[in-house]
């Protein structure tokens, strides 16, 4: 007995040691933080609210707990809150920079929310979760809204699942880059990307995996692949967007099995430059008329620069099994 | 005219969001520069949206001044395109001792003449003859309108003149007077969609 009790509080201080911060039932408000590089392995729960630019730097690892809310205030565009000047990979506004790596693991009761901390907040207020030259991430289980770009990699690699993008510029970006060598490969399943100004972006050699998503209601586009790597996109529901798909430049996607439908604009868009034909056979595009098939999509028939679509056999019937899995998003 | 600009800020606003090259990601903005005449406002309408349809480019709109402020956006790379009229593009170029009645001649020598001095390419003639006094009409001295932007640019954006060319001719004079007086009575960004869509551009 004695024995354990000195070992209890040797042990709980390692274990707080370890998690890094302690839990917010000791603050007394939210833990702030501006400005700042993280440069040991961190834990974040309760309440955070970030006022500039943070940093996980090479080599550490932030974690983050179920339940755990991080605000962002809306700072200056490229004022003293700002870590970086440089705009080809950073944003106007607060952000989350992660050049080490970020485990966002909420759980369906405990999601995890990323947001703005304005009064009256919109699309853009703060900037991303930034992941720059980055392996090993996790974001599961967690809500975003009002950031410019909610996730984004520029040569990073991460699992984006079970979560819930709203109102925000574009919920997913991402590229290569050339001074990074990490290449760009992302897992996106199970997320409810809706009401944003756009869903998926991907482009310079990216090559994601999007799989039983639900992308509906965002303005411009559900996905767009721009110069992009092979990818693959099936089981999803791309349901009342602006473009269902929209392809620059990309020689190859495996576009099938996904319910596309009701998009104010084009289900799929080839843009000029988009010279490759599309893949997409076994969609269902909300009608088995070809006709109306043929008059939502824009290629070669309308463009002669173009690539065709080709979306045949088409799927009879709404295709079984595409959107998101019943409790997968725990938000639904 | 307010109602052009009010209409184009709001539609720029929110697609600026979306400008991920100013900030972060995969695309990239295109800055027009247009000056304040009906047609410019029209056209600046057009091309915005028609640039944004067909690439996912941004087109961020800029209003530096008269054509001539327009032209020295471009020169300093504070935009990337802007709308030009044949006659005083001569006069920049000090043509008129060998002036060319004929406007296709003179498109000639105006193009050669703006990729020499200026490394500015002239994109084809939209149809119309401008600038344009508040009805919308042409006055005497009007000659025909054209897209010019920087050499520069056409390396960055390499499927930018081929798309623009296609409006080449499809806007004359009284297209632009109906486009300018619907855009009075309802959003701009509608009228440009609308008439794209009606050409089949978009």
């Amino acid at each position: 007995m004695h024995h354990n009790r000195f070992l209890y509080p040797i042990m709980v201080s390692a274990a707080l040691f370890l998690l890094g911060t302690p839990p917010s039932t000791c603050q007394a408000g939210p833990k702030v933080y501006e400005r700042v590089l993280i440069k040991r392995d961190t834990v974040w729960q309760g309440e955070i609210l970030i006022k500039g630019d943070v940093e996980v730097t090479k080599g550490t690892v932030l974690t983050i707990m179920p339940g755990t809310v991080i605000r962002f205030v809306k700072i200056d565009q490229w004022g003293t809150g700002k870590l970086y000047e440089d705009h080809s990979e950073h944003f106007p506004r607060a952000e989350l920079i992660v050049k080490g790596r970020i485990i966002a693991q909420g759980t369906r009761d405990h999601t995890i929310r990323f947001t703005s901390a304005d009064n009256v907040p919109g699309p853009a207020d703060w900037g991303a979760v930034n992941m720059l030259d980055s392996t090993g991430n996790i974001i599961e289980f967690c809500e975003f809204s009002f950031a410019h770009t909610a996730v984004h990699c520029h040569g990073a690699q991460v699992l984006v699942a079970s979560s819930y993008f709203h109102n925000n510029g574009v919920a997913i970006g991402m590229k290569n880059v050339k001074k990074y060598n990490t290449k760009c490969v992302a897992s996106i399943l199970y997320n409810r990307i809706v009401d944003n100004g756009g869903g998926i972006l991907f482009g310079n050699g990216a090559s994601p995996t999007i799989v039983n998503n639900l992308l509906e209601g965002n303005k411009i586009f559900a996905i767009f692949a721009k110069k992009a790597g092979p990818a693959l996109i099936r089981y999803n529901n791309i349901v009342k967007n602006g473009k269902g798909l929209a392809l620059y430049a990309t020689p190859m996607v495996i576009f099938s099995y996904n319910n596309v439908d009701g998009s104010l604009d084009y289900n799929v868009s080839l843009f000029e430059g988009q010279g490759y034909d599309v893949y997409a056979p076994r969609n269902w595009w909300g009608t088995t008329d070809e006709k109306r098939i043929k008059k939502l999509a824009w290629d070669r028939d309308e463009e002669k620069d173009l690539g065709r679509l080709l979306f045949h056999p088409y799927a009879r019937s709404p295709v079984k099994g595409a959107g998101i899995p019943f409790r997968a998003n725990g938000l639904d | 005219m307010k109602r052009i600009i009010q209409g184009l800020f709001i539609l720029f606003l929110f697609l600026g969001i979306l400008a991920p090259n100013a900030s972060g990601c995969v695309g990239r903005i295109l800055t027009l520069a247009v000056s304040n005449s009906p047609d410019q406002q029209v056209m600046g309408a057009i091309l915005s949206i028609y640039i944004n349809e067909r690439t996912g480019t941004t087109v961020k709109l800029i209003h530096p001044g008269d054509i001539q402020a327009c032209h020295q956006a471009v020169l300093s790379g504070k935009a990337n395109l802007y709308i030009n009229y044949l006659e005083p593009a001569g006069k920049i170029l000090d043509l008129r001792r060998d002036r060319e009645d004929n406007p296709q001649k003179l498109y000639i020598l105006v193009s050669q003449g703006f990729l020499d001095r200026f490394k500015l390419v002239w994109l084809r003639p939209l149809g119309y003859k401008g600038p344009l006094n508040g009805n919308l009409v042409p006055g005497k001295d009007a000659s025909l309108a054209a897209p010019v932007v920087s050499v520069e640019t056409l390396r960055k954006f390499p499927v930018l003149d081929r798309l623009i060319n296609k409006l080449g001719g499809k806007i004359d004079n009284n297209t632009l007077e109906r486009l300018g007086s619907k855009s009075g009575g309802q959003e701009p960004e509608k009228t440009a969609r609308d008439f794209l869509k009606a050409l089949r551009l978009i």
